[in-house]
């Protein structure tokens, strides 16, 4: 809000100097961070108020709490208007149809009044606070509004009919024209609380004055509304119709009913005193009865317990007196009970209090030790597990990502399973309603970047949540994704990406993966990889309408690993063996096979062989060429034979080999590569 | 003859100094170390010393030489001309190496997770997608309230009947941690969490907060202050202060902005971190502690914030463009 240092001076005992009033209203919880000064040698100042400070959207609000950090006094100008009535009995019928949605509503009559412009005292204080004077009405109401925090509304007598007025829900087909230059009629929601006259609505209730009720230049006889509205009424009006103002502000953060009667005091009082007239005796009300003051007890020693540090209850009941409570201490000492200001809705339990001292006292004076004590926990598998795998996919040369979980329909159209099992917004407008099925889309628009912006290709990885719907519930595991774009053939980005996959995967689980042929959403080919038997996640190349979608050349091979499922036991533990005492020895076999023949199935004829001494068994190379003829290939694998008690004979690998060969050439048959 | 050994070394280390080509290097190997040279002399004198000298004298002699050997390889090699090495250029840069990079927002929430790891604080998860229960009625914001408006949130279609959306602070894992553990608990938890923002140079739709809270018997505010103050020093150095302004947040209660002095160019200067405070009585209600028996406080700390004012990142939307021209600027 925008304060006006002449204004709160005007509502204080002794006068407070701009660099004091922003210094104790920032520790106060009210920050004040830019202020300027004005032509007419006023100085205005922003302050910063959290949701729950309603009170303080007035300049006695924020008198008030100057007053409580800095000793001063503050005076409430609606306290001194003793010539106008504040009791019941008004000539005009006031009937409220919902009294939660309108506790209280007041309505006073003042006849005679001369519209013109208001005294250049009052323009100049509502041009300090960035409001435009209008007329000597208009300026009054915005002067209460902004002196007291209470909204209030000037009708012209004259067009109410009945004249009555009645706060009731709208019903279909009703429409009210605001006030406001280039207004247009607004087609008004049944249920919206509105002001309503013998005939139709004439005011949103809390957010808007009708055009048609207005005061003009010739207005005479007016009706002033004094009332308060629930917050959750004027936000639904407000919100669904569109409108905000600085009334519908200060309704949807709560106006006490206690105060509205003394507001309608002050602003009669402004008018007649700017405007002329004669109020009409008595005021009429509608609405519940205002409640009884309320009073609050804190426990002294709960505040002590919740500061942690002792607060004597003289200084607790020096600290909140200034704020308009009237605190006692009870006889033992042990409790402070207080009354609560009516516009004070915030203050309602014992914990209110004593925030309100550990506000008032400042926050500096909560105490600090040296140490803390700890209670020592194990490490998170997950939480080292996930910085573990993020530091070796750095290491291997992959730049990690942060991108936003939620994506184009277009961008997940490739990479989500099906249409019922997407999590959507439910906001049709939303450019990105997707909450990603898969990271690879997110990690493919990265790419796209780069190469847009410098023309590189960089290998990327990101650690996120990827959604899914099952059935009654979601899923949003946490997936290592990463692609990897290839500048030469998909075979060779494929298998880049694989050696990291592999050594990712052997970190996590102390195992290696298996790859096994697969149908994965967003790839092809594609396979699946487990560990021990469990599938942990997919790897492939990304489709060729995944890669346009995005915008990205291909070859990009892409991976994506369930974390938790892959840190079952994390860390992995690790039992080692004696280093073998003998040497080893390796043969080479190169085999011609048919182009369909899997390296896995190669791999796995061998190994059922159980060859003595076989221990290990690796690829080496594929090559596919003119020399080894059409849909064939040449597959290089290496075997390593060794015996744990001897050095091995030559003839011993010589004959094992053959075997493999032999298996090799009727099951596949493999030709040996000339 | 022990004197002269002394002598002899002194005198060849010096000359040794004032060597400055090679074929003054040999000339002074030749005289010191040679067939003929000065060592070989005392070789041949130490033939004729009385026996009962001879193994001290021999341990000095073998002494001398060896010091005198080493001090000419020495020498020898910081000599070595350019040709040994054949034309290698120790200027020319390096084979680029490891290229990949770890994210500024993944590297400031590690280094942030340790320090309260250290003070005896679990890591704990939660849900992106949220009920409404987690995000708003156990955290103390009833129905109607103004947070709960639809276009402040990112709202789903409801799923098995609850509604859900993408949570939008990550005290949601508060609620969780207190209705799943044990007490006394203290935990943090880091995350993403979303609110409908257009996205400007300080606004971006989604963003991480490290959340904290500690529920004990006794648990106090300056508890709290301490907490963060240990957390100042662990995180930003022993110099960083702490400041609590006063706020309000529906969840805790008294609740404060949390300031911390932090170097930034090496200057020290106040920076607006997060809030905390003491967790509402309304709060633990929610999940069945009794709020006379325990007491809690708990904080939240924005990672990008601390990640920008650190690195000197002066639009959000940095973070999330992914440059590789920017994320190869950290380290």
């Amino acid at each position: 809000m925008r304060a006006s240092l002449q204004w709160l001076n005007d509502l204080l005992d002794r006068p407070v100097s701009l660099a004091e009033a922003a210094e104790r209203l920032t520790l106060a919880g009210f920050p004040v961070e830019v202020w300027g000064d004005t032509p007419d040698g006023d100085t205005w100042l922003e302050v910063e108020l959290t949701s729950n400070r309603g009170d303080c959207l007035s300049h006695l609000g924020l008198a008030r709490e100057i007053a409580a950090a800095t000793g001063r006094q503050a005076r409430d100008p609606s306290g001194s208007t003793g010539r106008v009535a504040r009791t019941a009995g008004g000539l005009i019928p006031v009937t409220v149809q919902d009294t939660e949605a309108c506790p209280f509503y007041s309505a006073r009559v003042i006849r005679g009044v001369t519209a013109g412009p208001s005294p250049e005292w009052m323009q100049s204080r509502l041009r300090t606070i960035g409001q435009i004077p209008r007329n000597n009405l208009v300026d009054c109401t915005n002067y209460v509004l902004f002196e007291l925090g209470q909204p209030t509304h000037v009708f012209d007598l004259q067009k109410l009919k009945g004249p009555s007025i009645t706060v009731r829900h709208a019903r279909a087909g009703e429409t009210l024209l605001p006030i406001g230059d280039g207004a247009k009629p607004i087609a008004l929601r049944a249920g919206d609380l509105v002001i309503a006259d013998a005939a139709s609505p004439v005011a949103i209730a809390g957010v808007k004055g009708g055009a048609a009720s207005a005061i003009t230049e010739s207005t005479k006889d007016i009706v002033l509304e004094a009332a308060t509205f629930a917050p959750r009424a004027v936000r639904s009006a407000s919100r669904g119709l569109g409108i905000t103002s600085d009334s519908s502000y200060r309704f949807e953060r709560g106006v006490d009913p206690a105060q509205v009667a003394a507001a309608s005091a002050r602003l009669a009082e402004l008018i007649v005193q700017t405007a002329g007239g004669t109020p009409e005796e008595g005021l009429s009300v509608g609405g519940k009865p205002v409640a009884p003051e309320r009073t609050v007890t804190v426990r002294v020693n709960r505040c002590a317990a919740l500061l942690g540090c002792d607060v004597s209850a003289k200084d607790m009941v020096d600290l909140l007196a200034p704020l308009g409570l009237r605190p006692t201490v009870d006889s033992g000492g042990a409790n402070i009970e207080t009354t609560i200001p009516p516009g004070r809705i915030d203050l309602e339990r014992e914990v209110d209090l004593i925030e309100e001292v550990a506000r008032l006292r400042g926050m500096d004076r909560i105490p600090m030790r040296d140490t803390i004590a700890v209670r020592a926990h194990p490490p998170s598998a997950q939480v080292q597990a996930t910085r573990a795998a993020k530091d070796l996919l750095a290491g291997l040369g992959y730049l990690e990502a942060v991108t936003h979980t939620l994506i184009s329909e277009r961008a997940a159209a490739s990479h989500s399973g099906g249409a019922g099992s997407v999590l959507r917004l439910d906001d049709e407008r939303a450019l990105a309603p997707v909450l990603r099925p898969s990271l690879v889309p997110s990690l493919l628009e990265v790419l796209a970047t780069n190469t847009d912006r410098a023309g590189e290709r960089p290998s990327i990885f990101e650690v996120a949540r990827a959604f899914t719907v099952t059935g009654t519930d979601h899923r949003e595991p946490t997936l290592i994704g990463a692609i990897c774009p290839g500048d030469g053939t998909g075979e060779s980005c494929y298998r880049t990406l694989r050696g990291a996959v592999e050594r990712l995967v052997r970190m996590l689980t102390g195992s290696r993966p298996s790859f096994t042929s697969s149908s994965a959403t967003g790839l092809a080919p594609s396979a699946d990889v487990a560990v021990s038997g469990r599938r942990i996640g997919s790897i492939g190349l990304v489709t060729s309408g995944a890669l346009k979608a995005a915008g990205v050349d291909g070859p990009v091979a892409a991976v994506e690993l369930d974390l938790l499922e892959s840190i079952r036991v994390f860390p992995p533990e690790v039992r080692v063996h004696a280093l073998p005492s003998f040497p080893s020895t390796e043969r080479d076999l190169s085999l011609v096979v048919d182009n369909a023949v899997s390296w896995k199935s190669l791999e796995g004829a061998v190994q059922s062989l159980g060859l003595p001494s076989l221990v290990d068994l690796r690829f080496v190379t594929t090559f596919r060429g003119k020399q080894v003829g059409a849909n064939r290939k040449s597959v290089t694998m290496r075997l390593t034979f060794r015996a744990d008690d001897r050095t091995l004979r030559r003839e011993e690998a010589d004959a094992a080999t053959a075997e493999a060969l032999k298996s090799l050439k009727s099951s596949f048959g493999a030709e040996v590569r000339s | 003859m022990r004197q002269t050994c002394d002598q002899l070394e002194a005198k060849a280390i010096e000359s040794l100094g004032q060597v400055a080509s090679a074929a003054a290097l040999e000339a002074w190997r030749v005289d010191y170390l040679g067939a003929n040279g000065a060592i070989r002399d005392l070789m041949n004198q130490f033939k004729g010393a009385p026996k009962d000298q001879k193994p001290a004298l021999g341990k000095r002699l073998n002494e001398l030489k060896g010091a005198l050997e080493e001090a000419f390889e020495s020498r020898k090699s910081s000599m070595e001309p350019a040709a040994a090495t054949a034309g290698l250029d120790v200027t020319e840069p390096g084979v680029e190496v490891g290229l990949g990079r770890r994210h500024p927002i993944s590297r400031t929430i590690d280094g942030i997770v340790d320090a309260f790891r250290m003070m005896g604080f679990q890591v704990v998860d939660g849900p992106e997608v949220e009920d409404e229960w987690h995000n708003f009625t156990a955290l103390n914001i009833p129905e109607g309230h103004p947070a709960r408006e639809r276009t402040d949130n990112f709202f789903m279609p409801s799923i098995g009947g609850v509604a859900r959306l993408l949570r939008t602070q990550t005290s949601t894992v508060q609620i969780r941690a207190l209705e799943s553990m044990p007490l006394p608990l203290k935990v943090v938890a880091v995350g993403r969490v979303y609110r409908p923002d257009t996205h400007d140079a300080t606004h971006y739709s989604m963003f991480h907060q490290v959340e904290g809270l500690s529920v004990d018997r006794g648990v106090s505010m300056a508890d709290l202050k301490t907490t963060l103050i240990q957390f100042a020093h662990a995180y930003f150095g022993e110099e960083a202060e702490v400041r609590m302004r006063p706020s309000f947040f529906p969840f805790t209660e008294p609740s404060a902005e949390v300031d911390m002095k932090m170097q930034i160019k090496g200057q020290w200067q106040w920076v607006e971190i997060g809030g905390c405070g003491m967790v509402d009585p309304a709060v633990l209600q929610a999940v069945g502690v009794d709020p006379e028996a325990w007491t809690g406080f708990a904080f939240g700390l924005g990672v990008e914030r601390i990640a920008m004012r650190k690195h000197g990142i002066a639009d959000i939307r940095w973070l999330f463009e992914n440059d590789a021209r920017f994320l190869r600027q950290f380290g």
